[in-house]
């Protein structure tokens, strides 16, 4: 059943622009997640920063972002001669979905300066947490992308049962200065420590389409069995 | 149904070692958890280990990584504790399945990923070089597929729990010959007998563990969302 309602999921190319989920229901179904997503030592060191139908400007810095770390990346590739035209009218259709959607969630990394009475006796009696630290926070960078990951699996399911498409993206520029000027009502800057993932909520009119070249390893090469 | 599913995990201390867990089942859960996580660009580039009921000298082995891990941590703190709070790390001793995930290099991309090799864009995990900055993005689906079996383990009345504190140097893994690439999370299997939400509750101290709140994890950004939730 559980594996009926995950197997709906497909990476969105468009978004209908007539169809906007209430915020009740995506406020909703985030609460759900953050209920049931499991946290080591109950820190869940990340945020969830919405952006909603009417953030298009923030919007338009994150779609941006993305193609610009596509680029990045492929000078890496000796025979890069794929670059994105910044100037045509078209979008990179992988990212498009950003634009498109009516919610763009954008998890950060979370530094927790107030943390939960058992932490802060242990911290007492003598335990060390990275999380807690500003200097030893990049150190958990692939544990907060992990438990993210897991935040990102129930919410996922939560669309799903409720008729909601989704996409993630994960290419996107690292450093914080490319962030600068995505900024809350406060005007600080959002993205305080690092981007770890981007996920959009909306109902789909088009989606990627399946390639029978591009497949998955297949189980065998990716679970071991050692009885 | 997802949420009724997932608010029956417990971090379990003491799983029933008497319960027999036919492999069959677990191989099907592995399957269908294969078949419905995401990866970019297909890679998937993590391998699981799966270690079975009768392992218990490779169990024992990582029980022992988890306790040095935690001495090594609390060194950071000038009061250190050392690794008194281990009872955390028993369920690796106790459970019936130990499933380790490391990273993975792919050493045979599929005709999509070699057509893109070919175009120019640069690939990642098809290089030790690639693969060692790409770790976040690595751990990221990791958790997306323990997750998605946590949630089918549950539905199937077995429960899980996820360790996070290990040693990740490879040095520390020579016993485990398998393991050849970093290390990235442990997840056992079973059914749990005792969790360690019971146990606190029993000393009265489950009420210090709670989540940070909601708010303080998700912002609607430049939106007064309160403006349609009644």
């Amino acid at each position: 059943m559980i594996d009926t309602i995950l197997g709906k999921r497909r990476h969105v190319r468009d978004y209908d622009a007539n169809h906007i989920p209430s915020k009740y229901l995506v406020d909703s179904l985030l609460k759900l997640a953050w209920h049931v997503t499991p946290s080591k030592n109950n820190i869940m060191p990340y945020q969830v920063n919405v952006f909603g139908p009417e953030n298009k400007k923030e919007k338009k810095i994150i779609y941006k972002n993305c193609v610009s770390q596509e680029d990045y990346i492929n000078s890496f590739n000796n025979n890069n001669y794929f670059e994105n035209d910044y100037d045509a009218p078209g979008l990179n259709p992988e990212y498009a979905n950003i634009l498109k959607a009516p919610y763009v969630l954008l998890f950060t990394t979370r530094l927790e300066k107030n943390p939960n009475k058992n932490v802060l006796r242990n911290v007492v009696k003598g335990r060390h947490y990275d999380a807690l630290n500003i200097d030893t926070i990049p150190k958990i960078n692939d544990l907060v992308s992990l438990e993210v990951g897991m935040f990102v699996t129930a919410l996922c399911g939560l669309c799903m049962e409720n008729d909601l498409d989704i996409s993630y993206t994960m290419a996107f520029r690292q450093e914080r200065h490319f962030w600068n000027e995505l900024v809350n009502k406060k005007n600080y800057e959002i993205v305080e420590h690092r981007p770890v993932l981007t996920m959009t909520i909306g109902k789909a009119t088009l989606y990627r389409t399946l390639d029978y070249d591009d497949y998955k390893p297949n189980p065998e090469r990716i679970i071991k069995y050692y009885d | 149904m997802i949420f009724n599913i997932l608010q029956k995990l417990r971090h379990i201390r003491q799983y029933d070692e008497t319960y027999i867990i036919d492999k069959t089942l677990i191989n099907d859960l592995l399957y269908k958890t294969w078949k419905v996580t995401p990866s970019k660009n297909n890679f998937m580039p993590y391998k699981i280990h799966v270690i079975g009921p009768d392992n218990n000298e490779f169990k024992k082995q990582i029980y022992k990584n988890c306790v040095s891990q935690e001495d090594y941590m609390n060194s950071f703190n000038e009061k250190n504790i050392g690794n008194k709070l281990n009872d955390n790390y028993k369920n690796i001793l106790n459970c019936s399945y130990l499933l380790v995930f490391t990273s993975r290099i792919e050493t045979d991309p599929n005709p999509m990923q070699k057509m893109h090799v070919n175009q120019g864009i640069y690939l990642e995990p098809l290089s030790e070089k690639g693969i060692s900055s790409y770790l976040d993005t690595i751990s990221l689906e990791v958790g997306l597929f323990a997750n998605t079996l946590a949630m089918l383990c549950l539905e199937n009345n077995l429960d899980i729990s996820y360790t996070l504190c290990f040693r990740r140097d490879l040095s520390f893994w020579k016993k485990l010959p398998f393991i050849k690439n970093r290390p990235i999370l442990l997840m056992t299997v079973g059914k749990g007998k005792i969790s360690r939400r019971q146990e606190m509750e029993k000393i009265g101290q489950s009420v210090l563990d709670y989540k940070p709140s909601y708010d303080k994890i998700i912002e609607f950004v430049n939106e007064d969302v309160t403006k349609d939730i009644k």
